[in-house]
């Protein structure tokens, strides 16, 4: 009588021990999940900003090595690879540095002047000329400068294609 | 006899569970306390890192905006200006502002413009580029 009592006694004793082991750890699982999600969320979010805000400073080094590229070869000075290389403290982004590649589709002399020139903008790892495959130039533009009366007289913009 | 041992058993066994309860609620306590407090703490975190994302983006967009906009204002304004009038309205919180460089007296005609974006939380977002003459 007394051993069954003991019998009885000491088995749900011992299921509960265990069964607050397993929830215990099931809690601190549970807890270094989510605190593990949260984390690994945040450093997501962060990274994710940082390389969309050295890409956006790509797409305005582009933008103004191009602007420049233009400005430059209005003037007279030759369609030529490397026609642009903007200083390193000119960049949004050091990490990316760029340059501008022109070539000639056409030129013309004469009462209606004109030039057709092709820019490109690439990463300087790329070695010239650029590759007007559009998966490479980081931006692409087509333009023709009208030389009458006076040379780059005005501009007309063909393309403008960011990769 | 056997009640005697029955008896002893059960006081011995009773204040063994009393005691480490009181311990083991402790413990518990402080393990949960602990974890709930890590949880808050990297919630927190989380949400302060993630509003400083999402202004630091829009703030990347409000900047690219007013870039077309400021090209827009230079081909219909005089060339060559220290201020243009940009027309633009940014979302409520952000201030975008442009300084402009030095005008070349001679040689290709372009001009470097800095624009600052000012976020609702205080910091800014700075980008470099050109406007040219149209």
């Amino acid at each position: 009588m007394t051993g069954a009592v003991s019998v009885r006694r000491r088995s749900p004793g011992r299921g509960e021990q265990g069964s607050a082991l397993v929830l215990a750890l099931l809690f601190l699982t549970v807890c270094g999940v989510t605190i593990g999600a949260l984390l690994t969320f945040a450093n997501a979010s962060s990274n994710e900003t940082t390389a969309l805000r050295l890409t956006r400073g790509s797409d305005f080094d582009a933008q103004a090595a191009i602007q420049v590229a233009i400005a430059t070869v209005r003037t007279g000075s030759s369609c030529t690879t490397s026609v642009y290389t903007p200083s390193a403290a000119s960049l949004n982004n050091t990490t990316a540095p760029v340059r501008v590649d022109c070539y000639q589709l056409s030129s013309s002399t004469g009462s209606s002047a004109k030039r057709n020139d092709v820019f490109l903008v690439c990463p300087t790892s790329v070695n010239p000329p650029c590759d007007t495959n559009p998966s490479v130039p980081l931006l692409q533009a087509n333009l023709i400068f009208y030389d009458t009366p006076i040379v780059g007289s005005s501009i007309g913009i063909q393309t403008w294609s960011s990769r | 006899m056997a009640g005697k041992r029955s008896s002893g058993w059960w006081r011995a066994r009773s204040c063994d569970e009393r005691g480490s309860t009181l311990v083991e609620l402790l413990v518990a306590s402080a393990i949960m306390g602990t974890a709930v407090v890590a949880i808050l703490v990297g919630s927190s975190a989380t949400f302060t890192s993630s509003g400083a994302n999402r202004q630091s983006t829009t703030s990347g967009i409000v900047a690219r905006d007013y870039a077309e906009a400021l090209d827009l204002a230079v081909a219909q304004g005089a060339w060559c200006s220290t201020s243009y009038t940009v027309s633009y309205t940014p979302p409520t919180g952000y201030t975008p502002t442009a300084t402009f460089g030095a005008c070349p007296a001679t040689g290709p005609q372009y001009q470097t413009v800095t624009i600052t974006v000012t976020q609702p939380n205080g910091s800014s977002e700075v980008f470099k580029t050109v406007v040219r003459q149209p």
